[in-house]
């Protein structure tokens, strides 16, 4: 009974979540496209760069004015059939609909990958390990740092430190790119012992070794401008969060029994809170394989971020989705889990998928 | 002690030998130009913030940004720091379209821009030179023509329009007396300083660009608007927001009155002919607001003569330019505000040539570039972006941030001189052209010979097209006639110069994949593609016929329609390079011919979904690598009908070889004759590293002389006062770099006389004088009519090697003519007296002398008479004393 109704609970949230998956990817399609508008946009843009070009040409110059004015049709003719824009928006919004849910991501209307391809896939694949590297590591050490700091504070509750990091934590309003600009002003312009950004020295060194400590080098003024922005709050968050566990009448009871403070705080608080902190872990995940627009170009870092800011301008609808896709999939599929790990651990759900 | 000599004289040696190497290398580094570029290599890598850019180069992290640092702040920055440096650029310029439609909209609203009037009186509420100071902080100039004030046509027009550019000066009132009187003729009432139209506001609906400057110039010009008298409705908007509405819309359906335009040359234009028909008329654009445009008659015609290239002398067509120029503000459908200035920011130590127009982007800046006094180095030149689309031979990027670098890797026929735009050969030697008579055109050009026939006639046996269902070459049918003949010299150049993956030169790089072009509009062939129609079909209206008359020296005989007022042009439309190899195209032929899921064309990639081929990167890499072996196995040649004449199997196999040598070594693809090579490319990074190649053709000084503009620089030499009625001679004294500036390099020294209010009284050419002197004679009835005031003159030069004419004001003084005889009497006067009183003097001191003198012959009577006593007592003694003697002597 259990596991039939585990299994319809599994069926029903996965097929729930594949529907907004649905929804939202093409919500991203209408929205990228402006409801079709951008087509206009588009096609003047086109149509004046394309007449601009041929009527100031003095190669063309020869050319009757029909013929000219033929040639400058039949270019932007081509052009727009290459785009898809001879194709009414709602059949190319079913289309990118299709691909979305067949997973094939397409080919980009005007961006390429950083080899040159134009293929979607590719768009993202090429730049997700940068991604992954700098801003996934920051989440990690943030994710980190701030649960033990922030258990340190909540077991040395109305500390001076504890004041200094409630003080302080204001301070992470801040953006991490804001703190990053400091950073460059500081290490890279003022004392110029750290790079000014980008992702490896230039010329690259030939050497593995010397690439890898390279660009280890270059991720230094990034990561820590994330760091230090999210450190106090992040910090604080915890802190408060593991206080509010610390004071449930269960754990003020087996302090009573005199259970030691190391054990109460792995077993009474550290445990119970554990289901929040991985769930927050593994959005944060995704979240950092999204990267961050403004912090990648601060520091000139090749990361997905830029692009997905780079197809916005450009309308690139076909990135767009693609990013989208990614990230919704990833994101629905990780809440699946979420909610059949708690399926399993949580008695509460237990029950109602049991009923 | 001997042995102490021993130890002094080795320690010597062993000191000149140590130093004699770096003294050498030194000596040699100053004066020998290696082969290929002064610089060992170059690393492009991206930066997009400008500040971080001019921290970068001024820490010496980056010697070169490949883009202009056009913020004015930064731009002060650059201006103060003694390492860094700068070379100006031009090219972009800003404007105010108005909608002409009127005089009201669909929706009964006013249109004020539907009046000429109002339009031209727009000229006078612009404060130009309050944009210049204030919003572009000195880095434009004002702006009243289509023509660019750097090149040649506005230099060509000078005086003409200067006279314009003083009556169309700002001048808020006038304009405002001029536009209250027209809105009153319109119809329009002012109510409490608003203007009201059949009882509602009149709105100006302000389309304002917002991604440059164009916001505040938006901002300002609607501040002027609202003191009007106006309603201003700013409507902030992206370009792409823009340009449905004032490009595509329908201009009567009032959805905007203003816009704030923007223009962009990427060359040095040389002829701008055709401005009054692209800015002014119908011709320009073929969406309704341009068909909305109304000009006067006599501009439409003259604009359309112009268009249609219908004059027949040079003179002709400059009188036709003079008398459009004015209805240019007359009509002002557009009114012109700011030539940009774009400064291009390098180290102090780097030399480099930068194009007037393009900047960075000529290939002549990677044959230029050098640390100051010495041979190599690595160059870390920055751009805004690096490596965007996929590289081909064929239909590849055409970015210019990749085209910066390939200019490095790739050797062009022709490289556009810096500073005029015209071609200038790099690699060939000579051209000699025969034009037919009907077509104006004319040289200037010392590698190029002109003449002209009454016909030109195709002969029979040239190459006329290839027959992609025959397989077979045509050639020219009989009686198939061309404008012009145009035979180009390349040298001995076949079998010796290299390619980068040491394959040598032959004639089948330049001919074996000659039905390549035409295969692609082939619909029947595997290797079709519709984007190549609409160029080919343009090569082909203009393509008369091809023929090899030599191969040692190379020497093509070239027949064509294609014309151009200019003969430079007319040479370089035939003049070719196979910079690629044919075996590197070879490869990429084979991988879309036979299906491998590449296209050279972006279209033709979309279209079949397949990857654009990427010589040096990406999914293509692969699919080249496995074409390359099979071709490599296969010995291919393609078009074999054709090519096979050129190409053996074995030499096919050869070729292939050494491209799998070079792939294996570097990891793409891409191979030319240029002076550098590509040595890696990181596409995580966005990285380039290009190295030297020293079996480059040419040496690195081959364009040392280009390391500067030769823009002129005048003193004009004016008279003390100029005197009505008499003649007046100004010596207008042009250099460069301190030295005079030779008078044949100069096309024209021309100037004007202005009064102090800015109105121009008399203009005209100077002559030649000696060497760097240019001489504008004034006669006497011209200053005749010069009343008694403070004047300027202003020169305008224009050098033959510099595109940009040198302008110059200097004041000078007219002074009346009974003044001046009243200077020249009191100076003879003056002069008199001086020479009077110069005469007392002398004759003071003569006086003095002759005393003096008396004085002297007293002195010298005395002594006479001293003299003389003695004499005599002497006389007397020596008297005695004989007598003496011979009385003694008897005694």
């Amino acid at each position: 009974m259990a596991i039939k109704g585990f299994v319809k609970f599994a069926v029903k949230r996965g097929i729930t979540l594949y529907l907004v998956v649905l929804l939202s990817i093409y919500i991203t399609i209408v929205v990228a496209n402006m409801g079709g508008m951008i087509d206009n946009f588009i096609k003047s843009q086109l149509l004046f760069d394309i007449t601009y070009q041929f009527k100031r040409d003095p190669e063309y110059k020869d050319l009757p004015a029909n013929e000219l004015d033929k040639l400058i049709k039949e270019t932007y003719k081509l052009e727009i059939k290459r785009r898809g824009l001879d194709k009414p928006f709602y059949i190319r919004s079913l289309v990118y609909m299709k691909d979305a849910i067949t997973l094939d991501l397409g080919r980009a209307l005007y961006l390429t990958s950083d080899t040159g391809s134009r293929s979607v896939r590719l768009i993202i694949l090429e730049r997700l390990p940068q991604t992954v590297m700098l801003f996934t590591t920051a989440m990690i050490i943030n994710f980190l740092t701030h649960i033990f700091i922030g258990l340190y504070l909540s077991r040395h509750y109305g500390g001076k430190l504890d004041k200094l990091f409630i003080a302080l934590a204001p301070t992470s309003v801040v953006p991490g790119w804001f703190y990053g600009i400091f950073l460059i002003l500081i290490f890279a312009s003022w004392l110029h012992i750290l790079p000014y950004g980008g992702l490896v020295d230039v010329p690259p060194p030939k050497d593995p070794t010397l690439y890898t400590l390279s660009v280890l080098k270059h991720m230094i003024l990034p990561l820590a401008s994330w760091v230090i922005s999210g450190f106090f709050l992040g910090c604080y968050s915890n802190r408060t969060f593991f206080l509010i566990f610390s004071t449930e009448d269960y754990v003020e009871a087996a302090r009573a029994k005199g259970v030691p403070p190391r054990q109460l705080e792995i077993r009474y608080i550290l445990r119970p809170s554990l289901p929040p902190i991985i769930t927050g872990f593994a959005l944060g995940l995704i979240g950092s394989w999204g990267g961050a627009i403004i912090t990648e170009t601060v520091f000139n870092w090749p990361g997905l971020g830029k692009v997905t800011y780079q197809a916005i301008n450009a309308f690139d609808t076909p990135v767009l989705v693609g990013v989208t896709v990614i990230y919704a999939y990833l994101l629905a599929a990780t809440v699946w889990i979420l909610d059949m790990i708690y399926g399993i651990i949580d008695p509460r759900i237990k029950v109602m998928y049991g009923r | 002690m001997k042995t102490r000599k021993i130890a002094v004289l080795l320690i010597m040696l062993f000191v000149v030998a140590t130093v004699l190497p770096f003294v050498s290398y030194n000596v040699a580094a100053e004066e020998e130009a290696p082969k290929g570029p002064w610089v060992d290599e170059i690393v492009f890598f991206a930066e997009q913030e400008p500040a971080k850019v001019v921290d970068m180069l001024e820490k010496g992290d980056m010697h070169l940004y490949l883009i202009d640092v056009s913020d004015p702040d930064l731009f002060q920055k650059v201006k103060a720091s003694p390492n860094l440096k700068y070379k100006y650029a031009f090219g972009l310029f800003n404007e105010l379209t108005f909608n002409p439609v009127g005089p009201t909209f669909k929706n009964g609203e006013l249109n004020p821009f539907s009046n000429p009037r109002i339009r031209e009186a727009m000229n006078y509420i612009i404060d130009r030179n309050y944009i210049v100071d204030e919003i572009f902080k000195g880095l434009a100039k004002p702006k009243w023509v289509s023509f660019i004030s750097a090149f040649p046509e506005y230099g060509r027009l000078a005086d003409v329009i200067k006279l314009l550019e003083a009556k169309y000066s700002y001048n808020f009132e006038k304009g405002k007396e001029i536009i209250y009187e027209e809105m009153s003729k319109m119809g329009a009432t002012l109510k409490e300083g608003k203007w009201y139209y059949n009882d509602k506001p009149v709105v100006i609906r302000f389309l304002i660009r917002i991604e440059d400057q164009r916001k505040q110039i938006g901002d300002y010009v609607a501040g002027q608007l609202e003191k009007l008298g106006f309603t201003v409705e700013r409507m902030y908007k992206s370009s792409r927001e823009a340009s449905p509405i004032w490009l595509f819309g329908n201009p009567a359906e009032g959805q905007w009155n203003v816009y704030t335009g923007g223009w962009i040359s990427t060359v040095i234009s040389r002829d701008d002919s055709g401005d009054y028909g692209f800015f002014y008329t119908n011709l320009g654009f073929p969406v309704p607001l341009w068909q909305a445009y109304k000009p006067d008659p006599v501009f439409y015609e003259i604009a359309l003569k112009l268009w249609n290239g219908e004059w027949k002398t040079w003179e002709e067509r400059m009188e036709l330019m003079r008398k459009g120029i004015a209805y240019e503000l007359k009509d002002s459908v557009r009114i012109w505000l700011v030539d940009q200035i774009s400064p291009f920011v390098s180290r102090k130590e780097i030399e480099v040539a930068v194009d007037l127009s393009s900047g960075f982007n000529n290939p002549i800046w990677a044959r230029t570039i050098r640390f100051a006094g010495k041979v190599g180095g690595t160059i870390k030149a920055a751009n805004r972006e690096v490596l965007v689309d996929p590289w081909n031979p064929v239909a590849g990027s055409n970015w210019v941030y990749d085209s910066v670098v390939q200019q490095t890797l790739n050797d062009p026929d022709y490289i556009s001189n810096p500073y005029t735009g015209l071609p200038m050969p790099n690699r060939f030697e000579s051209v000699s052209m025969v034009v037919e008579k009907s077509v104006y055109t004319r040289a200037s050009s010392d590698w190029l010979k002109l003449e002209f026939v009454d016909k030109v006639e195709v002969p029979t046996d040239a190459w006329y097209a290839w027959n992609y269902t025959t397989k077979k070459l045509e050639t020219a049918p009989p009686g198939t006639y061309a404008k012009a003949k145009i035979v180009v010299n390349y040298g001995d150049i076949l079998g010796k110069v290299k390619y980068h993956d040491g394959s040598v030169m032959t004639l089948a790089d330049w001919f074996a994949l000659w039905p390549f072009g035409q295969e692609r509009v082939n619909p029947d062939s595997p290797l079709y593609d519709e984007s190549a129609l609409p160029g080919y079909r343009n090569w082909r209206q203009n393509f008369r016929g091809l023929r090899i008359v030599s191969e040692h020296p190379l020497v093509v005989e070239y027949y064509t329609n294609y014309t151009n007022q200019e003969a430079e042009f007319m040479a370089v439309w035939a003049t070719g390079w196979p910079n690629i190899p044919w075996h590197v195209t070879a490869i990429g032929i084979y991988a879309e011919e036979h299906g491998m899921g590449v296209a050279f064309s972006a279209d033709k990639a979309d279209k079949i979904k397949a990857e654009w081929m990427n010589y040096i990167g990406g999914p293509s890499l692969k699919i080249l690598e496995k074409a390359l072996d099979e071709c490599l196995t296969n010995g291919y040649i393609p078009f074999k009908e054709w090519a096979s004449k050129y190409i053996t199997t074995e030499e096919a196999k050869a070729r292939y070889q050494n491209l799998k040598n070079w792939y294996q070594a570097h990891g793409h693809f891409w191979v030319g004759t240029g002076p550098f090579y590509l040595d890696t490319v990181n596409f995580q990074a966005h990285q380039v590293v290009v190295k030297a190649f020293r079996d480059y053709t040419f040496k690195a000084d081959r364009w040392a002389w280009l390391s500067e503009p030769p823009i002129p620089e005048s003193l004009v030499e004016v008279p003390d006062n100029v005197v009505p009625g008499l003649d007046a001679t100004f010596n207008v004294k042009l250099s460069f770099k301190g030295k005079p500036y030779p008078n044949d390099r100069i096309e024209f020294v021309k100037y004007l006389l202005l009064d102090s209010a800015g109105n121009v009284l008399l203009s005209g050419e100077a002559t030649p004088g000696e060497t760097g002197t240019w001489v504008v004679k004034l006669n006497s009835t011209q200053t005749a009519k010069l009343s008694p005031g403070t004047y300027k003159i202003m020169t305008i030069a224009l050098s033959k090697d510099a595109a940009m004419p040198s302008t110059k004001e200097t004041p000078f003084t007219v002074i009346p003519q009974i003044s001046y005889f009243q200077a020249l009497v009191s100076e003879t006067q003056s002069q008199i007296n001086a020479k009077v009183s110069t005469l007392e003097t002398t004759l003071a001191q003569t006086q003095s002398k002759l005393s003096s003198l008396e004085g002297s012959l007293a002195g010298l009577q005395s002594t006479l008479y001293g003299a003389l006593g003695l004499s005599l007592v002497a006389l007397l003694v020596a008297v005695y004393a004989i007598f003496a003697g011979k009385k003694k002597t008897e005694s």
